[in-house]
């Protein structure tokens, strides 16, 4: 009799392992076969499930599939989708950007080859070319961008009041940048930097005078190719050329260092990485290097706290990345491409259904004022996602705030369209062959960030070695596959 | 006559209750070593790991070719070395002194105190390590300060920072260590004592001869198993506490493979970011083993008994 216990207690503990492993490998996806699964940064707004729901009412009777939106907060979203995507995870649509970076997903194959789906929907007339031409890789395109704004010039602004008391002429620094063609140029332009930058300490020694969030001297002047190749914005050259090696790059990293010196950059860059750490730090720097674009004004007076100037260094530029910062692409492993590049182009020209993805429901979420403005309703469960709405799709289709000017959109599309557009538009780099050397280049340009970017070591006791470095790491090789591939182009 | 040897019900009961465990190993440890075969790979997501293209050992080359593998391998071989070095030395030194108190309360509240930090997340180290090193607000320059010396940036020498990093690591670690220590310790028999005090031994002989020899094994142990982690940093440590190399500044002397690794991974756009850091990690583990078995056939050379396997 014992003997049979103690079989029965054999298989009993068989079947409880068993169970284990059977828990593990048992965690399936539960949503049903007619939801398009689409993945977007951000946290989640508690309100979601009520809004998809009435988003559902519109989408539903159009593809023929419902939307199911899952957000995943930003801080994680680039690698949680890298991991969703090795694991061929089968959802429709996601962000893609700034973060989970476009190139980089095309290249490691997690997105949906859609270049033919979106000629097929007609998804390609809804924008001006320029866009689509940004987002194809070898002539195929995996993502469409969520047009918004893509020519933002790089800029300086401060406060009006600061800049008043001290007598500062923020069009005399504009000018002198926007027309700079040469190295003299922008060294005369660097002395009225040096001059602003000298009151402004005098001013306010309590505040941080700038800070190196853009390179001043180099980034209204040359736009980045790949890793530290640089090309001139201004046309006059289709050299690529390499950051230390051009007059203004080190140029830059000599004033950079002096500017550190001078104490005009907060003297713990270097262990915090970044000069603004967190958006009240914004306010503590007289100087702010940022972009601008229309509308900007406004939202830096409940920023900033205060009526800002701004110098504006070059004139609205496209950049051959820019169009890419915000993107919607096509999972690699979705079963319903087609009908996720059809609400794709439901979300560019249903403008309902768009501003209830952004905004919510109305007399809920958000009411309509006299002149058509919307104004968010507080603690509606729904606050907070319009302001973005260069997430889901067109920005131009959404509502207007009620602080924002009646033609921010326009003045905005019209800055897009009239801005100068890089030569390199359409450019895509193939990448494959210099893998490596990338690779090993970041690396050293890691190392030397804190040098380079914030000036915190004097030049001469690192130039040579950072040359060396890069070198060693196939620096030439790069800018030479890269000249090669570029010349080709543009012979095209 | 001897039985044949048969399988009981009663070696089976036991046996059974390795299968959990065994299953758990077969799963986390095993089955992910499939994976390895992306180090020889261009990996792609829509070819998935088996169909992607095999590269041979080009990843590999990468690494080694690169300028960056000498001052890795240097970092991290010299990093955890010192860590091992002062680690045991001051655990050792730690459990003896906590063996020598009498009062059973002292003892208590000691190895409270010495393993609380233990307990502490890297990030919260990294903290209370830029507290005291901040340029502006640390303890350190104020200190330094009312000497007239001008305040350091820490973050920006690299020189500073084996040192820093190693008097960190024991902090956090001396207090968990040396319980091992101390419980051997405990398990020596109280009759050598006994008669070395009866030779007349005073207390430095007594250590010197009874205490030391007798944790000597022990020492082996441990610092073998250390040894075959030496290519293993630890990340948490080489990352957050210097504030992500300080943005550059700190990586001559603190870029070690892991945190190149991490770095590699999370910046690398160029497309093979997970063929390269597979090839990293795995030629990590590779000289990590061959280090275990060295230390260990080395060891048992000096002694039979003092091996691990």
């Amino acid at each position: 009799m014992s003997k049979i216990k103690k079989v029965v207690s054999l298989v009993t503990s068989l079947a409880m392992a068993g169970a284990v492993t059977a828990g593990l490998t048992g965690c399936g996806d539960s949503k049903g076969e007619d939801t398009l699964l689409w993945y977007v940064f951000g946290d989640k707004p508690a309100d979601l499930d009520t809004v998809l729901a009435k988003a559902n009412e519109i989408i539903e009777p159009e593809i023929g599939m419902k939307l199911d939106m899952q957000y995943i907060d930003s801080a994680s979203y680039t690698s949680k989708m890298k991991n969703i995507m090795a694991a061929h995870e089968k959802y429709d649509l996601a962000f893609t950007g700034f973060v989970n970076p476009y190139q980089e997903a095309v290249a490691l194959g997690g997105l949906y080859d859609i270049t033919d789906l979106v000629k097929e929907t007609g998804l390609d007339k809804e924008m001006p070319d320029f866009y689509l031409d940004s987002a194809s890789v070898d002539g195929r395109i995996y993502g469409i961008p969520n047009v918004q704004v893509v020519s933002n010039p790089v800029s300086i602004c401060m406060d009006k009041s600061l800049a008043e008391e001290i007598g500062v002429d923020m069009k005399a620094i504009e000018d002198a940048a926007q027309n700079a063609k040469n190295f003299e140029d922008v060294k005369a332009y660097s002395v009225l930097l040096d001059d602003l930058f000298a009151k402004v300490h005098a001013a306010r020694p309590d505040l941080y005078v700038m800070n190196p969030t853009y390179d001043l001297l180099i980034d209204p002047f040359y736009e980045q190719v790949v890793s530290e190749t640089y090309i001139r914005k201004d046309g006059s050259s289709d050299e690529i050329v390499i950051d230390m090696e051009t007059e203004e790059g080190k140029f830059s990293a000599e004033k950079l260092n002096e500017w550190f010196n001078k104490g005009y950059i907060r003297n713990d860059i270097s262990s915090t990485g970044t000069a603004v750490a967190s958006n009240e730090e914004w306010r503590k720097i007289a100087v702010r290097s940022t972009t601008w674009k229309p509308g900007q004004d406004a939202y830096d007076v409940e920023r900033y706290g205060e009526e800002q100037v701004y110098a504006k260094l070059c004139k609205p530029y496209v950049g051959r990345t820019s169009a890419l910062a915000t993107m919607t692409s096509v999972g690699a492993d979705s079963k319903h491409p087609k009908e996720a590049v059809e609400l794709l182009k439901l979300m560019n020209t249903n403008k309902e259904l768009f501003n209830i993805i952004c905004w919510g429901i109305e007399g809920t979420h958000y009411t309509v004022a006299d002149n058509g403005h919307i104004a968010e309703v507080e603690n509606s469960g729904y606050n907070g996602i319009g302001q973005n709405a260069w997430r889901f799709g067109n920005q131009f289709n959404a509502l207007l705030l009620e602080n924002q000017e009646d033609d921010t959109w326009e003045k905005t599309e019209q800055m897009n369209n009239d801005a100068i557009k890089s030569k390199m538009l359409g450019f895509v780099p193939n990448t494959d062959v210099i893998t490596n050397e990338l690779a090993n280049i970041t690396n050293v340009a890691d190392e030397y960030k804190a040098k380079r970017e914030f000036g915190t070591i004097e030049v001469s006791k690192w130039d040579k070695e950072y040359a060396d470095k890069l070198d060693k790491a196939g620096i030439h090789k790069v800018r030479d596959e890269l000249q090669k591939q570029y010349d080709e182009f543009l012979n095209k | 006559m001897k039985k044949r040897k048969r399988i009981t019900v009663r070696d089976m009961q036991l046996y059974s209750l390795c299968i959990i465990p065994m299953i758990l190993v077969f799963i986390f440890n095993y089955m992910p070593m499939v994976g390895l075969i992306i180090a020889f790979k261009n990996y792609k997501f829509n070819l998935g790991m088996f169909r992607s293209q095999w590269v041979g050992f080009s990843n590999f080359e990468f690494f080694i070719k690169s300028d960056v593998f000498f001052q890795l391998v240097r970092n991290t071989l010299l990093n955890n070395f010192a860590f091992i070095v002062f680690g045991v030395m001051s655990s050792v030194i730690v459990a003896v002194l906590l063996f020598e108190l009498t009062n059973r309360n002292a003892t208590k509240i000691f190895q409270t105190i010495l393993i609380t930090p233990h307990f502490l997340s890297w990030v919260v180290v990294a903290y209370i390590v830029n507290a005291i090193l901040n340029v502006n607000y640390g303890y350190l320059n104020q200190l330094l300060g009312l000497f007239g010396v001008d305040a350091v940036d820490w973050y920006a020498k690299p020189n500073a920072w084996p040192p820093i990093l190693t008097l960190t690591f024991i902090w956090k670690n001396v207090g968990m260590d040396s319980v091992v220590y101390y419980a051997a310790l405990m398990g020596i028999d109280t009759a050598l004592f006994e008669a070395a005090e009866v030779d007349g031994a005073n207390k430095l002989k007594r250590t010197l001869h009874i205490v030391i020899p007798s944790l000597v094994p022990l020492i082996t142990i441990l610092t073998i198993l250390k040894i075959g982690n030496i290519f293993r940093a630890d990340f948490g440590l080489f990352y957050t506490v210097t504030q992500d190399g300080a943005s550059g500044n700190l990586y001559s002397t603190t870029n070690v493979i892991d945190t190149y690794i991490f770095r590699s991974f999370k910046e690398n756009a160029s497309g093979n970011s997970y063929g390269l850091t597979a090839a990293v990690g795995l030629l990590q583990s590779v000289v990590g083993m061959i280090l275990v078995i060295a230390t260990n056939a080395a060891s048992k050379k000096v002694d039979k008994e003092l091996g691990l396997f």
